[in-house]
């Protein structure tokens, strides 16, 4: 998207002209493969885990990024954005220690006495529930 | 300022599109297999649920919004603002997807959430 950004005038900068000549661009394209490869593995884990577990452990990509922004883009990574990413990695070993997903702690507790936990009736709910 | 705008679009889609196909997984229920066909049929009854549908429209308005941020602003600093989406996030899993959030487990994502602040200081 910069280099696509770079070939077009300054006004032209947030305009559909921008996403529409981004399509053009195959890295673009492949970036969108690799979102596809994530929704799938996203959506299985999200079928097995908490919303609220999967997401934080998923931040383990922002050190990545900022090192891949370091490395492939050049871009000035400071310490205090190095740090930024040490706090990450202790959240995420935080939230990775409660992996107990509401929906199976309701099947072990409440799994007879139907409806008990909230994650049990959340998912007995209708099929195709509004948002 | 318009940055600012963008940065709040893509973090409201992508916290509403997350709820979404939690919801839309959650309903279908658990993945248990690697068979080809089997993956098929499962990925077919997701794309019937409305919340999966409405999750995906949130989704790609967040992936336009990021896009266009991108196009702007380096990367270094655009991919850890988009933490701000955790926030959203979980007060949707708490309050709409009713999940039990311990405390050690709000601890851990504050955390991140620092973390994800102080990675966007220039």
């Amino acid at each position: 998207m910069k280099s696509v950004a770079a070939q077009l005038p300054d006004g032209a900068r947030l305009s559909p002209l921008l996403l529409v000549r981004g399509m053009e661009s195959p890295l673009v394209w492949i970036g969108i493969l690799l979102l596809l490869v994530f929704l799938g593995l996203f959506l299985s884990t999200l079928s097995r885990e908490d919303l609220s577990f999967v997401l934080p452990v998923l931040s383990v990509g922002y050190i990545l990024n900022v090192a891949s922004a370091r490395v492939f883009l050049h871009e000035p990574v400071s310490p205090v954005r190095w740090a930024g990413t040490v706090f990450i990695v202790l959240g995420v070993v935080m939230v990775s220690v409660t992996a107990r997903a509401t929906s199976r702690a309701a099947e072990g507790a409440a799994a007879p006495a139907a409806g008990t936990g909230a994650a049990g009736a959340a998912v007995a709910e209708a099929e195709d529930p509004p948002c | 300022m318009l940055n600012v705008l963008l940065l709040a679009v893509l973090v409201l889609a992508e916290g509403a599109s997350d709820v979404c196909v939690t919801r839309a997984m959650k309903s279908v229920g658990e993945v248990n297999t690697l068979v080809p066909r089997e993956l098929l049929r499962i990925a077919r009854r997701v794309l019937a649920t409305g919340a999966f549908r409405l999750g995906l429209v949130f989704m790609t308005t967040g992936f336009f919004a990021f896009l266009a941020l991108l196009a702007r602003v380096d990367m270094s600093v655009v991919v850890p603002a988009t933490a701000l989406i955790y926030v959203v996030s979980m007060l949707g899993a708490k309050y709409v997807l009713k999940e039990e959030v311990s405390t050690l487990r709000w601890a851990g994502t504050a955390l991140v959430c620092l973390g994800v602040v102080l990675t966007s200081l220039p």
